[in-house]
């Protein structure tokens, strides 16, 4: 299973990630980018059919603000 | 077997070793070079094309022999991804000079890894933020609107001008007024342009792209002089501020106030440190970049045209923040310009022994990728010397190369922390200067890299401006 962490503090609100995954990334008013769901840093779960899409995302995040684990 | 003798000659105490310690085998291919001096005529006469052939004769891992090492070039977005996107610690901005650094300059971003590098970018974070730069952005287009205007005075003259040095005149003051909230005097611009340029010299002159600026005192190219005059330049913004608290926000307010996890400020040393690092990286870059883009712009008629015509859905009004989302090919023009900028060599130090792509890299090498060569590498790029910005507005040919084909910024965690802000300024300049003004570039002239840190053109960027006319708009619109 693989999980996603976004650490907000480093977040650039680009909002180059919720374009690639807008069910997964939540970028609003409220501040920097947050994960879709109870937790907004992570760690969440991934579906894999968002796997691809969120690697991309990681890869192209201006502020490496996005990890994914292996678990 | 000969290109282990030319490594054993250039660097035997270090050949020896890894010999000792059964390290020395499968290393990457290259040019053989010299016995000291390796390739170096070849890398200094000219990086970017030099290490483009190596990489297209050698492939995506080679060896590159400079004098005292055998430096790594890498050329596959895959690797790209391996050394600068790392997070464990095997490759490094600064590797074993960090405490150095730290010592005589203070600890700056560039310079930092781990924790203590993720705390302080966490603390600079937020001065670029895309919330924070929409409350900087009316004085930077005010600061841009009316220093271009001013260039009015001599357009239609036909005087010839070098607009990528009247482009750093732009650059740097909305650059300090967003910074430090000041208006900078032209004498200010004149010498923190000089002093600064001199000390990003040192920093070209580590890669090998040029010699080092004069390190003997005395003389006007003199490194301890000018980093000793913008160092007192920006500890007396810091002191006037602290004795005139303002008000608003700006991004010295930002850093003052930035408070770690435990509630400290950053010390002075630190302060000033990464001041001096953001004014080098803030602005030259933007200059060298925008410059490049409207040389290139030049080559391709239509993609120029769609830029007129972009910027006049405006309406003669300066651009605003909520207008970069619109102005989506003055973007594209600017990627273009970036690509084919590029850049010879981002490097990172080896920790501790890798493999990359099936070689062995051993700790203590130099590995980098030539930005040039990744950017104009065939299997991401079609007709890659050709200027095309459409390659970055038609999904499918974007959605087609891997992300880390394109790298103007950096990537990973060093990834540059202010690339937001050179958008912004990149996409604000563009837009107002072709609201007004047309440029004419001599068909004959060529731009060529200039082997500094920003790789700017050499000569800079020799243009007539000319007023737009509603002829020149081809339809009714009236002129800016």
């Amino acid at each position: 299973m693989t999980t996603i962490r976004v650490d907000r503090d480093l977040c650039l609100e680009t909002g180059q990630c919720a374009r690639i995954l807008p069910g997964l990334f939540v970028l609003d008013d409220a501040g920097p980018v947050r994960l879709a769901g109870d937790q907004p840093s992570g760690p969440a779960a991934l579906s894999s059919a968002d796997l691809k899409q969120a690697h991309h995302a990681a890869a192209t995040c201006p502020s490496a603000a996005i990890t994914l684990e292996e678990q | 077997m000969p290109n282990k003798l030319a490594n054993f000659s250039r660097n035997p105490i270090r050949e020896i070793r890894l010999g000792l310690t059964g390290r020395a085998s499968n290393r990457p291919p290259g040019p053989r070079g010299r016995a000291v001096t390796g390739v170096l005529r070849e890398y200094q006469g000219d990086p970017f094309t030099y290490l483009r052939t190596c990489a297209e004769e050698y492939g995506d891992v080679f060896s590159v022999p400079l004098p005292g090492m055998d430096v790594v070039c890498i050329n596959h977005p895959d690797h790209v991804g391996q050394i600068m996107a790392d997070n464990t610690g095997t490759f490094s901005m600064i590797g074993p000079f960090e405490s150095l650094a730290r010592t005589i300059i203070g600890a700056s971003i560039p310079y930092m890894e781990g924790e203590p590098f993720r705390r302080r970018r966490r603390l600079i974070t937020p001065m670029f933020r895309n919330s924070s730069l929409a409350g900087l952005s009316p004085a930077i287009v005010d600061e841009f609107t009316h220093r271009i205007d001013a260039w009015s005075r001599w357009a239609d003259e036909g005087t010839t001008v070098d607009l990528q040095h009247k482009i750093a005149w732009l650059t740097m003051p909305a650059f300090m007024r967003a910074m430090f909230g000041i208006t900078v005097t032209d004498d200010e611009i004149h010498q923190l342009d000089l002093d600064i340029r001199t000390v990003m010299k040192m920093m070209s002159a580590a890669v090998l792209i040029n010699k080092p600026p004069n390190l003997r005192p005395g003389g006007r190219d003199n490194l301890w002089r000018a980093y000793r005059r913008t160092r007192r330049w920006i500890k007396t913004q810091i002191e006037r501020r602290l004795a005139n608290p303002i008000d608003g926000v700006d991004l010295l307010q930002v850093l003052l106030d930035a408070r770690d996890e435990d509630g400290n400020p950053l010390s002075r040393k630190d302060l000033v440190a990464e001041l001096m690092i953001l004014i080098g990286g803030g602005y030259e870059t933007v200059v060298a970049s925008t410059a490049w883009t409207l040389a290139l712009l030049r080559d391709n008629p239509a993609a120029l045209q769609r830029l007129y015509d972009e910027v006049d859905a405006l309406d003669g009004q300066a651009p605003t923040y909520a207008d970069l989302e619109r102005l989506t090919w003055v973007k594209a023009c600017f990627d273009e310009g970036q690509r084919m900028q590029g850049h010879p060599f981002h490097p990172r130090i080896t920790m501790r022994d890798s493999e990359i792509g099936g070689y062995r890299i051993p700790k203590g090498t130099i590995v980098g990728v030539s930005v040039y060569a990744l950017h104009r590498d065939r299997r991401w790029w079609q007709d890659p010397d050709a200027f095309d910005p459409s390659r970055f507005t038609d999904p499918e040919i974007a959605s087609a190369r891997p992300s880390l084909a394109y790298i103007p910024f950096g990537a990973g965690p060093h990834r540059c922390i202010g690339s937001q802000m050179g958008y912004m300024n990149a996409i604000f300049i563009l837009t107002l200067l072709h609201q007004r003004y047309h440029l004419d570039i001599d068909p004959a002239w060529r731009p060529t890299h200039a082997s500094t840190f920003s790789c700017t053109i050499e000569g800079g960027l020799p243009v007539r401006l000319r007023h737009r006319q509603t002829a020149d708009l081809g339809d009714a619109r009236q002129p800016v």
